[in-house]
């Protein structure tokens, strides 16, 4: 297995190097097709690209706009995480991104507390209004799919892997995002986890057929006035979170990314409690890591570190 | 002597005639020149028309499909059959003049490079400052927010 050869090509989309990485028996054009289908994510709904169904909501706040199916479950889907994280995870988060000033990155502040609350009343996934393929938002809202759209392209590539016959591949989006095909002679993928602002490996987990997803400040974090402030904001008090990280390792990246974001505003204890319920739904296990570095994860997390994951499949 | 005046008048009314043959071509060539002009300085409209991109075919269907007034449960109701009708044929067509400045890109040598490797651990970490560069150097001034 440590012999196979691999066919690796990264390009540059959302914001990320996408690294595609095939066996070596696949032809270079196979990469093309690949690409296609996260460029064609990337058009039609990446919220930053104007003329896409979430640009086109966001155009016409205030007024019903058609958008297709997928556009719809969506946005389902991220309501539904919403409300499941009492709006610790919203959507319509941007007016508050813009607020502090991360979009441009020349304008970083601390916002008051009156901005705060004027703009918190327009961070509300509920006021998303769903009828049929009509959607509309509040006037003022903004949707940014940054917390999601990455990992939704790469569920489709894998979709499109599968129906190419490609059975063992790894796709690793900007290193937050990562997605594993399996077969019998190559039973899982590595997944080296990184100290969060350092160089040093923190665990190294095992998956296959799986994703895993992290939410991490490392060095994305803005500086103002001299003290430093994470990039993950949380949505119901409108200030950056102070974990440090989470990582967790789902069936599909997009519920991965969902999940890690609103779980990045938990608690150690609130993760513990949120993972125990997600669990009777989706297989889920993963950890976070706190404000001073230390770690909380879940029991089944130890089947997929290094060490426990050789033994369980020997 | 009547020979001679007559001479006299063939050779004036032959001069007379190649006068009004060159009056006649220049009054013409001053014409041609003053309607040159003119068409010059108000150019007809029908080509410029002809240049004029359409509106995005989505945002056109999406337009269609806006109202601002009708309650939201009618509005669910009235939408459908027209809205989808039209957008599923444009959406197929609108891509058309993206596609013409793609062309210039691929144009461009950058095709993506192959590299050959072995099923070495994929790092995963916060992807925001990494890419931070690269992402300015390809959007302006704005950072595109991402988890």
């Amino acid at each position: 297995m440590d012999d196979f050869l691999y066919k690796v090509q990264t390009r540059f989309l959302f914001n990320a190097d996408i690294r595609i990485k095939i066996p070596a028996t696949y032809t270079d054009d196979q990469f093309d097709i690949l690409f296609d289908v996260l460029e064609f994510i990337d058009r039609e709904y990446n919220s930053y690209r104007k003329g896409s169904y979430f640009d086109l909501i966001n155009q016409h706040a205030g007024s019903f706009v058609m958008v297709d199916d997928e556009t719809v479950r969506m946005l389902k889907l991220t309501k539904a995480f919403s409300s499941f994280f009492d709006g610790r995870y919203a959507i319509t988060v941007m007016p508050l991104i813009r607020l502090w000033g991360f979009y441009k990155d020349d304008m970083h502040r601390i916002p008051t507390e009156a901005d705060l609350a004027q703009v918190l009343t327009l961070v509300d996934d509920s006021k998303i209004e769903i009828h049929g393929n009509a959607v509309r938002i509040a006037k003022g809202q903004e949707i940014v799919t940054g917390s999601f759209i990455k990992a939704y392209a790469v569920d489709r590539l894998m979709e499109k892997m599968r129906e190419m016959g490609i059975n063992d591949a790894i796709v690793n989006a900007g290193g937050s995002t990562m997605a594993a095909l399996n077969n019998s002679s190559h039973p899982f993928w590595q997944v080296s986890v990184d100290v969060p602002g350092k160089n040093g490996s923190l665990l190294m987990l095992n998956i296959a057929d799986q994703a895993y997803s992290t939410s991490a400040q490392g060095d994305s974090f803005v500086e103002i006035a001299g003290k430093r402030h994470g990039h993950i904001l949380n949505p119901q008090t409108g200030h950056p979170s102070a974990n440090r990280m989470v990582g967790v390792i789902t069936e599909s990246a997009m519920l991965g990314d969902m999940l890690s974001t609103g779980l990045f505003n938990e608690t150690p204890a609130g993760f513990l409690k949120k993972m125990q319920q997600i669990q009777q739904r989706h297989p889920i296990e993963g950890f976070l890591m706190d404000e001073t570095g230390q770690l909380v994860q879940t029991a089944g997390l130890d089947v997929y570190k290094e060490s426990t994951y050789r033994e369980r499949i020997s | 002597m009547t020979q001679v005046m007559q001479s006299i008048k063939n050779i004036g009314l032959f001069l007379s005639g190649v006068v009004m043959i060159v009056v006649g071509y220049k009054v013409n060539d001053a014409h041609a020149q003053a309607k040159a002009e003119t068409e010059k300085a108000n150019p007809t409209e029908v080509p410029e028309k002809a240049i004029v991109p359409e509106m995005p075919a989505k945002a056109k269907a999406t337009a269609k499909a806006i109202t601002t007034k009708t309650p939201v449960k009618a509005k669910a109701a009235v939408m459908p059959e027209k809205a989808k009708a039209i957008e599923t044929p444009a959406k197929a067509k609108a891509p058309e003049p993206i596609e013409k400045t793609l062309d210039i890109d691929k144009a461009t040598p950058t095709k993506p490079q192959t590299t050959l490797e072995k099923a070495t651990p994929e790092k995963a970490h916060a992807s925001q400052a990494k890419d931070k560069a690269k992402a300015k150097a390809k959007s302006e001034s704005e950072t595109e927010y991402y988890k």
